[in-house]
């Protein structure tokens, strides 16, 4: 494992290096950023992440082409042979990426540092805390979400229940798929993340009368922006400041297509957390 | 929702479709001559292409990924690799049944095997060969909805977005578009019937989008590496306990899908045949009929696990919606085919059109009928594997689950066990074929 | 030229031999007529001189060579010197009548040739096709589509394209059925003076015997897979 602390130096001598030569754009230089949209964003035509490519592109004076693809095994796989520069992945797919191909984790909105998961149920539902689910059908979002399936997954099973011999449980694929099985009533409950939870009932996705919640998973480390690994420091820290520098004072609809308010620093050694558990459970 | 943001994606959908078609084509073209030459090896090529099938798009894909990188390069190759495979077991068929005698008396003039079948088997199939062509290219694009997710784009990364998003508007436009896209691409597959060198229309489309996907790395030697460390194929003590159940979700999805599809189908087919109803209704049941059968199981899959949930129930409705569609259609087929005279003679006991047809074109069509829906038994076996990833279950969610957990080993168990399945499909197809025919 | 020795055919399941010890010599540059009714063995014989039916016992050599349906190498030679007229004379009907005669040459082309044959003729080989279809008197009709030929022009063609061949033998299967009386002779004429002026050895099966006759230098009678009478050989 590297010292992350001690690389981002490195970054930071190479970066003002790097950035005293003036370079053009070509499209041999073009920088590739591959973007999943995270649950509850709206899919993504181009032109609604054309200010966040444009953004990139002028901080980091490249060509930047924005991808976007729906599936993070893909993803990981394209850091590992050198297709994407750059990616946003979950907490879970971070480390599955650290471990296969050596990714570096660069920055993390504010909120990835605390997520929660939500246990939800329906309203009229005797479900009361998670020992009651014992024997019930029950809902996780993608096999592959940290706050969806992981971090539920770990709270199950420190409350005594094994996930595989108690419930019957299916994956829903996404976290407002998840919503809505279990507000259909077709599972007895399902675990889901608390930023889509939020804004579904904000926005009257999601029925208020008929979903409540009943457990609150502990606060965990979740999506962060990565580098592949042997991509050349100067870029990676030109890349990870310019996400350093959004302000929503300035940059506020960037902000917003990443649904962020502020970014920080990641590190691997945060990680170490959910490693233990996902390494436990056998997902890693 | 402005033109260009629909734009984009229908274009990104024909351009990787097209693409993947035309490779196909030019790649299994050549190894169904070889196997219709019965070379050496023939039979070894033959297998490797149903084991290729076997792969869901998907898993290509993402292999894909490994090799090409991520982009539209991924996508045009899974469907590429995916549609060489059943372009060359298909046109090695066709080839076979070219008429013996046309061969042999090429044979006679001392000609090689590759020669019989360059000057005599392909000249001869050419109308089937590019009605098949056409036919595959129909198939790419519904498939394109699935490996789109690979970064290639599409309109199935749109849908599934806005799936995700609960954008139910952009769902319905998006299905009413890709619903359009297969009706013009149907109604090109009937004029190439007509005029089979249409089909080279879709030359031009291909190198488009050919140059429009070129690959952004080309990582053999990391692809070699990766696939080599997905060898052997390891299922532990839970999966292997699981199986047992994984297999007969799969079954279920597939002949509760089928079953509920011939169901539906018998009563829309009739419906639909240009005899019994009258002609505007007839008219509007098949362009229902059309609805249905032009969007993909996986979509249908997708909408369904928001309405119904989750589970085999959902996968088993996705199939019976898609393949009523397709049934209805050619079970209309076979009742127009009932030899009329047959039918003037229970109208002449003064019979009503729905006694005429119930006890006139159903038996006198069932052969068909039956043969058609054995067949898509057969195809739903497959693709319950395929919307298994969708959260249907069976072994497909387990393949795809396995897959997006990188447990590689096992991912490569359920392959083999799915080819295995496509395999075992096929000789009971093909058996009750057998039977069937006079 | 052709020496069939004991040959015995047997078609799995079939009750009885379809051809059952046939003796039977034809000498270079002759012409014989085998006559007999449907299922008398005919066409089996034809088939078996030119290697698509494995005999149960006895043998066929064809110039001195024997024909042995198990080496696919030699068997592809001595077919180079077989022209095969089919019964149904089985043309690729999809193709152009210039073509169907060039499919004689396939033999001694390799399968390239054969694909850049199927896509572009050269003049050289349109030149060859016209002077060999105008020897059957049908030279205007290169550019056609076989499918698009009646009976008696098929049969045309199915002979230039034994003689783009060049063979040394000819086997003719009933080259004159479903013709009237009058075509038919036409066709006669016209193969059996190809075979002379080719000196090209001519086996053809026949229902007529008058014109078997007439046009043929031996005429011999099979019946249920024997040889039956046989008319004195004449010395060619």
């Amino acid at each position: 494992m590297h010292s992350s602390r001690k690389s981002f130096f490195a970054l930071a001598g190479a970066g003002a290096f790097a950035a005293a030569l003036p370079r053009a754009a070509s499209a041999a230089d073009t920088i590739r950023v591959g973007m999943i949209p995270d649950a509850g964003a709206t899919q993504v035509s181009i032109d609604e992440k054309a200010p966040l490519r444009e953004f990139l592109a002028r901080h980091m004076q490249r060509l930047v082409d924005l991808i976007i693809p729906t599936n993070y095994n893909a993803t990981v796989e394209a850091l590992g042979n050198g297709s994407l520069d750059f990616a946003y992945l979950g907490g879970l797919t971070y480390l599955q990426a650290h471990a296969r191909y050596g990714v570096i984790p660069l920055v993390q909105r504010v909120s990835d540092r605390a997520f929660h998961s939500l246990f939800i149920t329906q309203t009229d539902s005797p479900l009361k805390a998670l020992a009651d689910l014992k024997g019930k059908t029950f809902a996780f979002g993608d096999v592959n979400s940290t706050s969806g399936h992981l971090m539920p997954y770990a709270a199950l099973q420190a409350a005594g229940i094994d996930a595989d011999a108690d419930l019957k449980f299916r994956y829903t694929g996404s976290h407002p798929a998840t919503l809505k099985a279990v507000e259909a009533g077709t599972v007895a409950a399902g675990a889901m993340d608390e930023s889509v939870y939020a804004s579904m009932m904000a926005s009257g996705q999601a029925d208020k009368n008929k979903i409540r919640v009943f457990y609150r998973t502990p606060p965990f480390l979740d999506y962060v922006w990565v580098a592949r690994k042997d991509l050349a420091p100067s870029e990676q820290f030109a890349f990870a400041t310019s996400f350093l520098a959004l302000t929503e004072a300035k940059n506020k609809p960037i902000l917003d297509i990443l649904r962020g308010t502020k970014f920080v620093r990641a590190n691997d050694g945060e990680y170490n957390e959910l490693r233990r558990i996902a390494t436990k459970l056998k997902m890693l | 929702m402005n033109v260009l943001n629909l734009a984009i994606p229908v274009w990104q959908t024909l351009a990787m479709a097209g693409a993947g078609t035309l490779i196909a084509v030019a790649l299994g073209a050549p190894l169904a001559a070889y196997i219709a030459a019965r070379a050496p090896g023939a039979r070894a090529i033959y297998l490797a292409l149903g084991a290729l099938r076997a792969i869901p798009d998907l898993t290509l894909a993402i292999f894909a990924v490994v090799v090409v990188g991520i982009g539209p390069a991924a996508g045009v190759t899974a469907l590429a690799v995916f549609y060489t495979a059943m372009v060359g077991k298909m046109f090695a068929e066709l080839l076979g049944t070219v008429s013996r005698p046309v061969l042999e008396s090429l044979e006679a003039t001392g000609a090689s095997k590759f020669s019989v079948v360059l000057f005599g088997a392909l000249p001869s199939a050419s109308t089937d060969l590019l009605t098949f062509g056409a036919y595959a290219f129909e198939c790419a694009i519904r498939a394109s909805v699935v490996v789109g997710a690979v970064g290639a784009g599409g309109i199935g990364t749109e849908i599934v977005g806005s799936i995700n998003a609960l954008d139910y508007r952009r769902v319905a436009v998006l299905i009413a578009v890709l619903v359009g896209i297969v009706w013009v691409v149907d109604w090109f597959g009937a004029q190439v019937r007509r005029q089979p060198l249409l089909a080279l229309a879709i030359v031009p489309l291909g190198v488009a989008g050919l140059i429009g996907s070129k690959p952004v790395v080309f990582a053999a030697a990391h692809a070699v590496k990766t696939f080599a460390a997905m060898w052997p194929p390891v299922l532990d003590a839970r999966a292997l306990a699981a199986l047992p159940v994984a297999i007969f979700e799969t079954l279920e999805i597939a002949v509760v899908g089928t079953g509920l599809a011939a169901l539906f189908a018998i009563q829309l087919g009739l419906i639909a045949a240009r005899r019994f109803a009258p002609a505007p209704v007839a008219y509007a049941v098949r362009r229902v009929l059309d609805v249905l059968r032009s969007v993909p199981e996986v979509v249908v899959g997708l909408i369904l696990v928001v309405a119904v949930g989750i589970g085999p129930l959902a996968g088993a409705l996705a199939l019976g919606i898609h393949s009523a569609g397709v049934l209805g259609k050619l079970f209309a087929e076979s009742v127009e085919n009932v030899p009329v005279a047959a039918l003037d003679a229970l109208a002449a006991t003064g019979a009503g059109s729905v006694a005429i047809a119930t006890y006139g074109g159903v038996p006198l069509a069932l052969g068909p009928i039956v043969e058609h829906t054995l067949f898509r038994l057969e195809w739903n076996l497959r693709t319950a594997t395929v919307v298994g990833m969708i959260g249907a279950g069976g072994i497909g969610q387990a393949l795809f689950n396995s897959q997006q957990t990188f447990h590689y080993h096992e991912m490569l168990a359920y392959v083999l066990i799915t080819w295995g399945f496509v395999l075992s499909a096929e000789a009971l197809g093909k058996r009750f074929a057998s039977t069937l025919a006079p | 030229m052709i020496s069939v020795e004991r040959l015995v055919v047997r078609f799995p399941g079939a009750a009885r031999a379809a051809l059952n010890g046939i003796d039977l010599d034809v000498l270079p540059g002759e012409r014989l007529a085998i006559l007999g009714a449907s299922g008398s063995g005919k066409t089996t014989l034809l088939r078996a001189i030119a290697g698509f039916v494995t005999p149960v016992s006895g043998r066929i050599l064809v110039d001195g060579r024997v024909i042995d349906t198990h080496d696919a190498k030699a068997l592809r030679a001595q077919r180079r010197r077989i022209g095969m007229i089919a019964q149904s004379h089985d043309m690729v009907e999809r193709l152009s009548v210039e073509r169907n005669v060039l499919a004689g040459k396939l033999g001694a082309w390799s399968a390239w040739h054969a694909l850049r044959a199927l896509v572009h003729l050269t003049p050289g080989e349109r030149a060859e096709a016209k002077a060999i279809l105008e020897r059957v008197g049908i030279g205007d009709f290169g550019r056609r589509r076989t499918g698009s030929l009646s009976g008696g022009e098929r049969q045309r063609v199915a002979i230039a394209r034994a003689l783009a061949q060049n063979p040394r033998v000819v086997l003719a299967d009933e080259p004159i059925a479903s013709l009237d009386e009058d075509y038919a002779r036409r066709i006669l004429e016209l193969l059996c003076r190809a075979a002379e002026e080719e000196r090209v050895t001519l086996v053809c099966t026949l229902h007529q015997p008058a014109l078997a006759h007439e046009f043929f230098h031996r005429v011999v009678r099979l019946d249920r897979g024997s040889i039956g009478e046989s008319s004195p050989p004449l010395h060619v």
